[in-house]
């Protein structure tokens, strides 16, 4: 590993990491789908990830509109597992290498 | 805040706890649906596509490798949703593990009808002259329940970044 990278903390850590270097390169992805409510989209947004009221409206809204929203990123292990937690919640969710 | 009319079927209370608000027909119902729920899961009917999502789209060998895990767990869960509905449904307050776990289950029943009935629209009239009309207003009802239950249990969500929240 060469010179660690300055990176910004997030306000709010309960359990996911908002970095993008290298070594984290997997990505999860939620598809707009009829069938779930925009609040329980937003609802599970908010208890899987501790997102704000807020970030998780805009997620859940970039989902609506734009048909599929990045909502969580890390190593394979780590997106597997949260990718996992939305499907528990039968959120359409999948994972892919960040390009 | 919602302008549309709330009819309150769970109500949060001062201790933690959450007022179910629903009738005696209405709670057999759920728990007959959840029956049902619970006996699909064990089959690979196309129904059941939306509870068991691909993780991996591109890559069917590492999903393979996903599902193997995740298929069990995720029936393991639900089944855990329904026994915890059936052993909870007469109560008038429930705790926020057993809502979520009513969440949950009537969220997957959803999934189940939604995929059925083939919903492609997040709002369509119901004709009413669709030989599959009760099975429609069914729907329409499990989406009153669980956009009440999600509007109850908000209330037990931190909300760290929203400053106007007392």
């Amino acid at each position: 590993m060469g010179t660690p990278l300055e990176v910004q903390e997030p306000q709010i850590d309960l359990g996911t990491e908002e970095t993008t270097d290298a070594d984290r390169p997997w990505i999860v992805l939620v598809w707009n789908d009829p069938i779930n409510l925009m609040s329980y989209v937003a609802f599970v947004f908010r208890k899987v990830f501790g997102f704000s009221e807020e970030k998780a409206n805009r997620l859940m809204l970039d989902v609506h509109e734009k048909g599929r929203a990045v909502v969580s990123n890390g190593t394979r292990f780590e997106a597997e597992r949260d990718v996992n937690r939305l499907h528990s919640h039968g959120l359409w969710a999948t994972m892919e290498h960040d390009k | 805040m919602p302008l549309f009319r709330r009819h309150l079927l769970f109500v949060p209370l001062d201790d933690g706890s959450y007022a179910v608000k629903l009738s005696q027909e209405a709670r057999h119902g759920i728990v007959t649906l959840a029956q049902q729920l619970d006996d699909l899961l064990d089959t690979d009917l196309p129904e059941t596509r939306r509870l068991f999502p691909t993780a991996y789209p591109e890559d069917p060998e590492r999903d393979a490798g996903y599902q193997v895990f995740a298929r069990q767990q995720l029936i393991d869960k639900r089944r855990d949703a329904v026994e915890l509905i059936r052993s909870t449904a007469s109560k008038d307050r429930l705790t926020e593990d057993e809502l979520s776990a009513w969440m949950g289950v009537l969220n997957d029943l959803r999934l189940v009808l939604g995929t059925m009935l083939d919903v492609s629209e997040d709002d369509y009239d119901i004709d009413s002259d669709d030989p599959n009309i009760d099975s429609h207003m069914l729907y329409r009802y499990l989406g009153e329940l669980v956009h009440n239950i999600v509007e109850a249990l908000t209330t037990s969500l931190p909300d760290p970044e929203d400053e106007s929240t007392p």
